[in-house]
């Protein structure tokens, strides 16, 4: 990312360098990114629209180590003449990380609406659940079932089916 | 090391969009609040709209009965029919049938054939012609109270099944036949509540050849298995 402060003025003209966007993390690190990455979130280009003067755009539920991982991606999705493939083995690479930080990706990316992103990861923690039985899945995940016992049983008989 | 805290709860309902149903059963039984999220109606509506159009109008009849449910309902039921009947595992050959005609405790005739030996019937139903030995008839008096009873068993004596057991009366009429029939129960474990359709059918013919005093003996047997809303004799693999 380039360190030069954003430009003040609002207009730029075809051969000055691409407009960034300054993003201030909930921890106040601040992140520069190019209109065009920005765009691929919903969230930003609503407040690109309405905001003109430059100021860093405050994101208090997005951590800097997240927003920086956010930055690149749609950095990465908006670089022109990138083929197919290898941006799948680039996302692949990109998710290939701790269960925790899927899971940030996923609230970063549903709140600042990249559906790309949110595809993305959201089908990652889908292809963990999909094929394990709840108590592989409690296992993966760490999660404590809370059933009372008859709870338990109303619930696997409800869905007996699925286990068939 | 601490282990990884579990998924919060808006990754479990971002997720579980991506989820087919059958995973999002199996994900019910997870733990409480996944119960929540993968049971929610938006979740199944789809699925059930689709596979199961015609199901939706249960839901207008009981607003409470959530999707899910009706997606398993309508699931059990198309297993349901798709399930052809199992084929009969018993054979003719396995069988015996014995008739036994009695009056007021005395024997008056016993029919016993094995499987092997009953000719089946041309059309392929289940009914057979079990001949009787005359000579061995013992007569009645016309209009005698007889019991009659019909009883299947397996080879070897591993098991027996009593068709039919039930009360009349000897025809008057020689050369006529009385007619008995009794309802079946249920094959399996079903609730005694519903009725079966189908009913245990036997025929004697008595004759009055060779006897003296107008009594009457028993000159033959058939029986079978009658479907009641038909009338009409059950097939061979029905009824087996």
């Amino acid at each position: 990312m380039s360190s030069s402060p954003p430009p003040s003025s609002a207009a730029a003209s075809p051969s000055c360098p691409k407009k960034m966007i300054a993003l201030r993390s909930s921890d106040g690190e601040t992140f520069e990114i190019e209109e065009a990455a920005a765009l691929q979130s919903k969230t930003l280009e609503n407040m690109i629209d309405e905001d003109c003067a430059g100021t860093p755009i405050p994101l208090p539920n997005v951590t800097g180590k997240i927003l920086a991982k956010v930055v690149e991606f749609c950095s990465k999705h908006a670089e022109p003449g990138v083929d197919d493939e290898s941006l799948r083995a680039w996302d692949a690479e990109f998710v290939n990380v701790e269960q925790a930080t899927v899971f940030d990706y996923i609230l970063a990316a549903n709140f600042l609406e990249i559906p790309t992103l949110l595809n993305l990861t959201c089908n990652v923690v889908a292809d963990m659940i999909r094929g394990k039985t709840p108590d592989e899945i409690r296992k993966f995940f760490n999660i404590k079932s809370i059933f009372s016992p008859e709870e338990e049983e109303e619930v696997r008989r409800e869905n007996h089916w699925a286990f068939e | 090391m601490s282990a990884a805290p579990p998924p919060p709860w808006e990754v479990v309902l971002l997720v579980s969009h991506l989820l087919d149903p059958r995973t999002l059963a199996v994900a019910s039984c997870v733990c409480k609040s996944w119960r929540a999220s993968m049971s929610s109606d938006n979740l199944w509506k789809p699925a059930c709209a689709s596979l199961f159009p015609s199901l939706s109008a249960l839901q207008s009849t009981d607003p409470a009965l959530p999707y899910h449910r009706i997606y398993a309902l309508g699931l059990a039921a198309s297993r349901c029919r798709a399930r052809s009947p199992a084929k009969p595992r018993l054979s003719l050959d396995d069988l015996v049938f014995v008739v036994d005609v009695r009056s007021e405790d005395l024997p008056i005739t016993t029919v016993s054939k094995p499987g092997d030996e009953i000719a089946p019937d041309p059309n392929g139903l289940f009914r057979f012609e079990l001949g009787a030995d005359e000579e061995c008839s013992l007569a009645m008096e016309i209009m005698d109270p007889v019991r009659i009873t019909w009883i299947v068993a397996l080879r070897g004596w591993k098991a027996v099944f009593t068709m039919m057991e039930c009360d009349g009366r000897a025809s008057f009429i020689p050369g006529a036949e009385g007619w008995f029939s009794q309802e079946l129960p249920l094959a399996g474990c079903c609730s005694s509540a519903a009725a079966s359709g189908l009913v245990a059918d036997m025929k004697l013919g008595f004759c009055s050849r060779g006897v003296a005093g107008g009594k009457i003996r028993v000159e033959s047997a058939s029986v079978g298995i009658l479907s009641m809303g038909s009338w009409r004799y059950a097939s061979m693999e029905d009824g087996l």
